[in-house]
């Protein structure tokens, strides 16, 4: 017999996990022990949160399993805070989800349609960019479509419509947000399916907090065809009508795996707190420099376009280049998120009850063709 | 310092009380968990399920007791199996997934050097039932005795030992039978997909 046991043994040699899958699946498993504390009679229970505490940076898939006992915390001290999957979306005075109907495709979604005023010229004859997506959001999605959010399904939601399946990805409800990995008072968890709607020719991603101590809602939101590009250039469209302190955005390319060398792991733009003017940063391991754009996440639109090539990083804003860098950038395939979270540079976060919409209405990626 | 002194057995039975309980048994044996799942469905599917194995051991928990060796394992492989078997249902029909106990071939023959050991183990398994299969594989693979695997599994100690000596004997056979090539033996796990 010693044939078939050598055979089988010979095969069952297997990678051991990674940390981000490790990570990950705590987040996940601490999200569903949260809400099942909320089910059993309350006895003696504490938090435990020093089993991550060698966890830092930002809420990214590879960091996401550290504060989610934060939310576990949460959610047994204050039974009241809603939790992620049953939570409404509060009263909103400025925008409504579409209403949960059956999507219905509008007209076409990857385009080539002409970009919006302020980066036009970067599609002209010669260019060294090619337009691999864009969309000005002519399929509709009602708020949930942005669920069952995974990985190993391709990074599919399986609740959006068939033809946007192939279009969007999005970190999955519960993972925790930066401010819950650097363990802020105010925090939250991505909830894309709470927040995250494609009506009116926009996305809308309307991010909300929970009442008392409750948890903050929000959502990143990657654009398929740029998931895993090494090099491209990324543009995107977008307001927000009525700023509430608190929430920020930060687009951001977040390397796949770990770049070599010195070179940047990271490149955000456009980043800010909602209501105030955002920049532009280079994450290197020992530096960031940035940029600032003479705009702010409010009611005016703004474009802005982030080029990354074998030459350096450079960052437009309007029409405007409000910066550049060249060497050491980052030389590994990056995945390109419009993160929306809370914000995280010390201040008191969003007050609880409130929300605030960020309105995208163009999203486009080129690959390098220089 | 690392760990927490307390038993699988005392945690288990802390289960229904304490929930978070269940973050000290990931913390403890989700890296073995994910070499089960990964074994069978690959890697990374392994690491969206690894969550799903100790969230639906938490649904369950008031339910079970440890083994008598003491491990949490024997019943979390048994947690693993349903996840998986839920899993590959669906997947279906995906390339590479049996229709019957569901086993990513494709992710099981990249560790296999030669393409003829491909064969040898599909010929080896596949003449095997589901239950045979899994219990061979829980022994050959994730090093249980014939006990434990007899508890993830929910059978008896004598059924797992019988079945055992069963399986061993049927997939010797099938090795040492001049049988077709390993282009067949897909053929045969693709025709079976697709009838189930």
């Amino acid at each position: 017999m010693n044939v078939v046991d050598d055979l089988i043994s010979s095969s069952g040699r297997v990678p051991g996990v990674t940390p981000d899958g490790l990570h990950r699946g705590r987040a996940a498993l601490d999200a569903a022990i949260a809400a099942h504390a909320q089910q059993v009679p309350p006895v003696r229970r504490k938090a435990t949160a020093h089993w991550f505490s060698g966890l830092r940076g930002r809420a990214i898939i590879g960091l996401a399993g550290a504060a989610a006992v934060a939310a576990a915390a949460a959610a047994i001290v204050l039974p009241s805070s809603p939790s992620h999957t049953t939570g409404k979306p509060l009263a909103d005075s400025s925008a409504k989800p579409a209403a949960k109907a059956p999507a219905k495709p509008t007209g076409q979604t990857s385009t080539s349609r002409p970009a919006p005023a302020g980066h036009a010229a970067t599609a002209a004859v010669g260019s060294p960019w090619r337009l691999v997506y864009s969309t000005n959001f002519q399929v509709n999605a009602p708020l949930g479509s942005f669920s069952g959010c995974k990985i190993s399904t391709g990074y599919t939601c399986s609740g959006l419509p068939k033809a946007l399946r192939g279009q969007w990805w999005a970190y999955g409800d519960g993972w925790p947000d930066t401010a819950t990995v650097r363990h802020l008072k105010v925090h939250g968890y991505y909830s894309p399916s709470t927040t995250v709607w494609i009506a009116g020719g926009m996305m809308n991603i309307r991010m909300w907090r929970g009442t008392g101590t409750g948890t903050v809602h929000s959502a990143a939101v990657l654009p398929k065809a740029a998931l895993g590009k090494e090099y491209g250039k990324y543009v995107v469209t977008f307001r927000v009508p009525d700023p509430v302190p608190g929430y920020k955005s930060a687009d951001l390319l977040w390397a796949m795996k770990s770049p070599t060398g010195g070179t940047a792991h990271e490149i955000d733009f456009p980043e800010g707190g909602w209501g105030l003017p955002f920049k532009a940063f280079i994450h290197y391991p020992s530096n960031r420099p940035q940029f600032a754009a003479n705009a702010s996440f409010n009611s005016s639109w703004n474009t802005t376009v982030l080029e990354w090539s074998p030459h350096g990083v450079s960052f437009y804003c309007n029409g405007k280049l409000i910066g550049s860098a060249s060497g050491n950038v980052a030389d590994v395939p990056m995945r390109w998120v419009l993160q929306n979270e809370t914000e995280d540079n010390g201040t008191a976060g969003p007050a609880p009850n409130s929300s605030s919409t960020i309105q995208i209405k163009y999203v486009a990626y080129y690959s390098w063709a220089g | 310092m690392r760990g927490d002194p307390r038993s699988d057995g005392e945690l288990i039975a802390g289960l229904p009380g304490r929930p978070e309980l269940m973050g000290v048994l990931y913390e403890r044996h989700a890296p073995v968990v994910f070499r089960y799942l990964a074994r069978r469905a690959g890697p990374l599917a392994a690491e969206d399920l690894l969550s799903e194995v100790f969230i639906a051991a938490l649904s369950a928990s008031s339910r079970v007791v440890a083994h008598d060796s003491g491990s949490a394992l024997p019943w979390l492989y048994g947690i693993g199996l349903n996840v998986l078997r839920r899993y590959f249902r669906q997947q279906r029909p995906a390339p590479g997934v049996t229709g019957d106990f569901g086993m990513d071939w494709d992710a099981v023959d990249d560790r296999l050097v030669a393409w003829a050991e491909r064969g040898r183990l599909r010929a080896a398994l596949a003449v095997l039932t589901d239950s045979d299969r899994e219990l061979l594989l829980l022994v050959g693979w994730e090093g249980l005795s014939q006990a434990e695997a007899a508890t993830a599994l929910g059978i008896s100690p004598g059924a797992a030992r019988a079945r055992l000596h069963r399986a061993r004997k049927r997939a010797l056979s099938a090795l040492e039978e001049p049988g077709p090539g390993p282009d067949a033996h897909v053929t045969t796990i693709y025709s079976k997909e697709q009838a189930s």
